[in-house]
């Protein structure tokens, strides 16, 4: 495995600047190697979402320096794929066939997209907004992995999910080709240890422990 | 963009300003609101901008409390200046061999004078007050409505219900945008992803104000307490200096 995503010193300070600023992370070092299953676990507030915004090259890091492959990640972003809880806010078109041709125009990558996610050619047509939580989530990562990204990020997939929803979302991660690198960011390692490798703690911003879900 | 104002967002401190209630705040804001309003002329705007820069020093705010303008809101202001310069008019200047008429130019500048003057003046009043003591103050403000039978607890619970809601909501479009940026096609079709933006923002807020609606509806009918302590010497030195430059617009 070859490293793919490198974090060096680095901190994050919501609002910097500001009477509001507020440290997030601090002082994070990360390697994440190419195919790496990585679970991020924390309470609230401990920095996790931070750390996938950051990963997702959404935000920069207020110091230090974050790369994926040679190139600062804020600049990778089109290589990198987020899917947020509140993943209705980035499904921005009314139906699902126009939601995955705005990541990708090849037909046959959106219907792999689809049918990895649970979905069928028959669901292209469906309204986003016929969609229940948990088949939102599940179009977000397909149009998601419609991009073909190097690095998936999932910000709380299982959040607010019922338990088919969950098994079903489960099911189609555990599925993704094993060249896929994830990032998995979750307050309850129970539900997701199945997904990860690997997994890290964050308390109050620092990393407080590496290891295997076991 | 909201984000990026940091409206209700409160900065701890122990200033004359933060000692005054939120009624005397919210009273000051309204009177210079009207007599802004009824007179918007180069001479109120100065008006309002000496106090919001009294306010803000008196307040001892830091600089750092100052919104940042996106960039898309300093090209929308720029355009406007542009066309304010291409509509002419009165008066004329003169210059070497040529005159340009900036009549336009001006009255655009006036009017981001003025609506610029205004949101300073909310600024610094969420800057300054504890978000939740707003109904309060609303429902201080509104008490004489209640001779006139109108319905001023709904009115109080529904201020309240936004005031609550517009954080949330600043924060889901601040998230929409950030990941709308991040898509790749969009440059081709920037007005149809603006419309989906904004119906994503609208389905949001739609959602957002029903849930709290609904949990409102669920506790019962709101009645937010109208304080009825006595006015400090803070709520009378900021009454003052508002009172003040009110009479100064209105002689002007």
């Amino acid at each position: 495995m070859t490293g793919l995503v490198r974090l060096r010193g680095v901190s994050v300070v919501h609002n910097a600047g500001t009477p509001w600023a507020q440290p997030a992370l601090s002082d994070l070092d990360l390697d994440l190697p190419q195919g790496e299953r990585l679970l991020v676990v924390g309470t609230n507030g401990s920095g996790k979402s931070t750390l996938a915004w950051l990963l997702a090259g959404m935000i920069g890091p207020t110091t230090g320096t974050a790369f994926l492959g040679d190139a600062p990640i804020v600049d990778a972003r089109s290589e990198i794929g987020l899917v947020v809880q509140q993943t209705r806010l980035q499904l921005l078109r009314p139906t699902v066939s126009e939601e995955l041709a705005a990541f990708t125009s090849d037909v046959v990558h959106q219907l792999e997209a689809l049918e990895r996610m649970g979905f069928s050619g028959a669901d292209l047509r469906r309204r986003i907004d016929d969609l229940s939580v948990g088949q939102q989530r599940r179009i977000g990562l397909a149009a998601q992995l419609a991009r073909r990204p190097r690095l998936l990020v999932l910000d709380e997939p299982m959040a607010g999910l019922d338990r088919p929803s969950r098994v079903a979302l489960t099911e189609a991660l555990r599925d993704l080709p094993a060249t896929a690198t994830v990032v998995v960011v979750t307050h309850d390692l129970e539900d997701s240890a199945a997904l990860g490798t690997r997994v890290i703690r964050l308390e109050g911003g620092h990393l407080a422990g590496d290891g295997s879900p076991s | 963009m909201i984000g990026t104002l940091h409206l209700l967002r409160f900065v701890p401190g122990d200033s004359v300003v933060h000692r005054a209630g939120s009624r005397s705040k919210i009273l000051a804001l309204t009177m210079l609101i009207f007599a802004l309003s009824f007179d918007p002329e180069w001479s109120s705007v100065a008006v309002i901008w000496t106090f919001a820069t009294l306010v803000f020093v008196g307040a001892r705010l830091p600089a750092g409390a100052l919104p940042r303008p996106p960039r898309a809101l300093r090209w929308a202001m720029g355009v406007a200046l542009v066309l304010g310069l291409l509509a002419g008019g009165e008066p004329t200047i003169s210059f070497g061999g040529g005159s340009i008429d900036v009549g336009g130019l001006l009255f655009q500048l006036r009017f981001f004078g003025v609506t610029l003057g205004l949101l300073a003046l909310a600024l610094l009043v969420g800057w300054t007050t504890p978000l939740g003591q707003l109904p309060e103050a609303a429902a201080w403000m509104l008490r004489p409505l209640r001779w006139l039978r109108l319905p001023i607890d709904d009115v109080v619970a529904g201020l309240t219900l936004a005031v609550r809601v517009l954080p949330l909501m600043a924060e889901e479009l601040s998230t929409a945008t950030a990941l709308w940026s991040s898509r790749p096609t969009k440059s081709k079709r920037a007005l149809v992803d603006v419309v989906d933006l904004a119906a994503t923002a609208t389905t949001s807020a739609t959602r957002r104000a029903t849930e709290l609606g609904e949990a409102m509806s669920s506790r019962g009918p709101v009645v937010v307490p109208v304080r009825s302590s006595a006015w400090c010497r803070s709520d009378l030195m900021v009454l003052a200096v508002a009172s003040t430059s009110v009479a100064v617009i209105i002689v002007i």
